[in-house]
């Protein structure tokens, strides 16, 4: 083998390693969803289920946000709505992600969900903005060419529990 | 399951949420046929019951479910209860002793009982504990300190398990009127 080969064949072996290693790489799995006409997202270990067609049980002397219960095969699930909370407008639907959270029974009433991404950490992008709604987002994430911003469940648990401490 | 399991409640049914009421918080039912207008700034106070010889104060529960819970029912509401106020927690009979009734004495009211109105069409019903859910606990304490006690999820409703004790302790029945037109 000439060295002229040789070095054709390091360079292809090396290509083959760099889209192994690609092929490997971690994904985080996004569950992106609409609230009116606006995009969010969830890591996907934090949605249990998405649910339809559901009633809402209005539930008095809670914040405005707290859009009552709704019966999931005889459990209640508190119904936060987030454009409520960010936008002081209700959304109207009855479409549910029930959240995976510990020791509480908790949804997020959405309009729709747009669609469930695996993406690099390095689509991940860190928020700089130090606007008030802000903090309620963990960071953003790039989908076809989107910035979606990713809700930060923990954030918002604070939230309602500093409001209804007040009550 | 035995009967001392079950719980008895008064089943109180509005358009796709309903009430429960401890019928141990009951001391008695009757038509509420002789009632008396008073003049008051209290929303959901307004009128007193006579029982006999006796006039009692008559919470107008039928209204407060209502415009609180935004619950709709086409039924009257006729019927009333009356709760013993020795069966109450003393912080609420210390409500009544030292604040409401002095404030009211020139009606000669009967100081040991209050009532309430509730809709016509209300019924007796059995439940066991097992049917009934608490509230989630981010939301629970300001709820159970209005009274609002425990929840009675079904297929088309939502119940609402309500302790009158802690209802009337917590203040919401003496609303003020005017505040209550405002907040419409």
């Amino acid at each position: 083998m000439d060295n002229a080969s040789l070095l054709r064949t390091l360079k292809e072996r090396a290509a083959r390693n760099r889209a192994k290693a690609e092929s490997e790489q971690v994904l985080f799995k996004y569950v992106v969803f609409l609230v009116g006409e606006q995009s969010y997202a969830l890591p996907a270990d934090r949605v249990h289920e998405i649910s339809f067609d559901n009633e809402l049980y209005y539930v008095p002397f809670l914040p405005s946000y707290v859009r009552g219960y709704a019966n999931r095969h005889g459990q209640p699930y508190t119904v936060l709505d987030i454009r409520m909370l960010f936008e002081k407008s209700a959304l109207d639907s009855s479409t549910l992600l029930i959240l995976n959270v510990a020791n509480d029974q908790l949804a997020l009433l959405i309009t729709d969900v747009d669609e469930i991404v695996k993406l690099p950490a390095e689509a991940a992008h860190p928020l700089a903005s130090e606007e008030e709604s802000a903090r309620y987002f963990a960071h953003s994430i790039t989908v076809k060419e989107r910035e979606v911003f990713v809700i930060n469940v923990e954030t918002l648990l604070l939230r309602l529990e500093r409001d209804v401490e007040r009550i | 399951m035995s009967a001392s399991e079950e719980l008895r409640v008064l089943f109180l049914q509005y358009e796709g949420v309903h009430f429960l009421l401890d019928r141990s918080q009951c001391a008695s039912s009757l038509f509420a046929s002789e009632v008396q207008e008073v003049g008051s700034r209290h929303r959901y106070l307004r009128e007193l019951l006579r029982v006999g010889d006796e006039r009692l104060l008559f919470f107008d529960l039928q209204l407060f479910l209502r415009e609180t819970f935004h619950a709709r029912s086409g039924a009257g509401a006729q019927l009333a209860i009356i709760g013993e106020l020795a069966g109450f927690e003393s912080r609420t009979r210390e409500l009544f002793r030292r604040s409401v009734f002095p404030s009211l004495e020139r009606l000669e009211l009967d100081t040991g009982r209050i009532a309430f109105r509730i809709p016509s069409d209300t019924v007796m019903r059995s439940l066991s504990p097992e049917d009934l859910a608490p509230h989630n606990v981010s939301i629970r304490r300001p709820l159970e300190a209005r009274g609002l006690l425990a929840l009675h999820p079904t297929e088309r409703s939502m119940g609402f398990l309500l302790d009158l004790d802690r209802l009337v302790g917590s203040r919401l029945l003496f609303a003020s009127a005017r505040r209550k037109e405002a907040d419409e």
